[in-house]
């Protein structure tokens, strides 16, 4: 759930970043900081995307950054950045304002939160909100009131 | 049943999102199938009828060995696009 893989300190606004590394690492910092992955797991996952580009921008506006469990995670967790300014991870891809950092322990146990994750994801109109929300607070009980709604939706 | 493969570097965060709008799609189009998600170092050998990556694989697709239509994405989580792409496959199939 997002209530529980999601701390509410761990969303943060920023105004800019330097460049793709940077925004890995800042999307990052809240994961390293907390223990629930390697101090690795950034340079993992950017030496993964100097590989094969940027596996996890989705769409325009979202980064979903995440590397394999072997690369570093601990335990599996979330992290929220909004940077105001948006970032490019390579030339011909999406500018990006909402990165969400991911630390998962293999491929399904996140099932729940990426089933809330995805249904943003689907409509232009929630990640605007989102990118252009005010405050940290308005993301995270966003987040929030949509995981609620879905589970409205299942029950 | 339709066994749907989608493919990413990781095989758990963007594969993931994608299998769900994927999963959108087919119900929309009242199909129905069994799906998953992998990364690109376990594609080969995997049982699919359909794989869907993201447009920066399509080169390393080249250099592995699967039998059934790919279909690669400049957006892994949109649904017009993934249906735009979706419903020739499917209709080649037979199950649409």
């Amino acid at each position: 759930m997002i209530s529980e893989m999601l701390r509410r300190e761990n969303v943060r606004i920023l105004d800019r970043v330097e460049d793709w590394q940077q925004a890995i690492h800042v999307s990052l910092e809240p994961l390293i900081c907390g223990g629930y992955v390697e101090p690795r797991y950034a340079d993992e996952i950017i030496r993964s995307t100097e590989e094969i580009g940027p596996y996890y921008v989705l769409t325009e506006d979202i980064a979903l950054i995440h590397g394999r469990p072997e690369q570093g995670v601990i335990r599996k967790q979330l992290a929220v950045t909004v940077v105001r300014e948006p970032v490019r991870f390579s030339e011909d891809c999406f500018p990006v304002r909402l990165l969400i950092a991911l630390a998962a322990t293999d491929a399904n146990s996140h099932l729940d939160v990426m089933q809330v994750l995805a249904s943003i994801f689907l409509d232009e109109s929630k990640i605007r909100e989102l990118v252009e929300a005010e405050s940290a607070e308005e993301i995270y009980e966003f987040l929030l009131a949509e995981e609620k709604e879905r589970r409205t939706e299942v029950c | 049943m339709l066994n749907i493969l989608t493919v990413c570097g990781a095989g758990l965060g963007s594969s993931f999102a994608c299998q769900m709008s994927v999963e959108a799609v087919l119900k929309e189009l009242g199909v129905e199938a069994k799906l998953d998600h992998t990364d690109i170092s376990s594609v080969a050998g995997q049982k699919a009828d359909i794989i869907l990556s993201g447009k920066n694989f399509e080169k390393q697709f080249e250099r592995i060995t699967y039998d059934c239509p790919a279909i690669f994405l400049n957006r892994l989580v949109d649904k017009n696009e993934i249906r735009e792409k979706l419903t020739p496959v499917l209709k080649e199939l037979g199950v649409l």
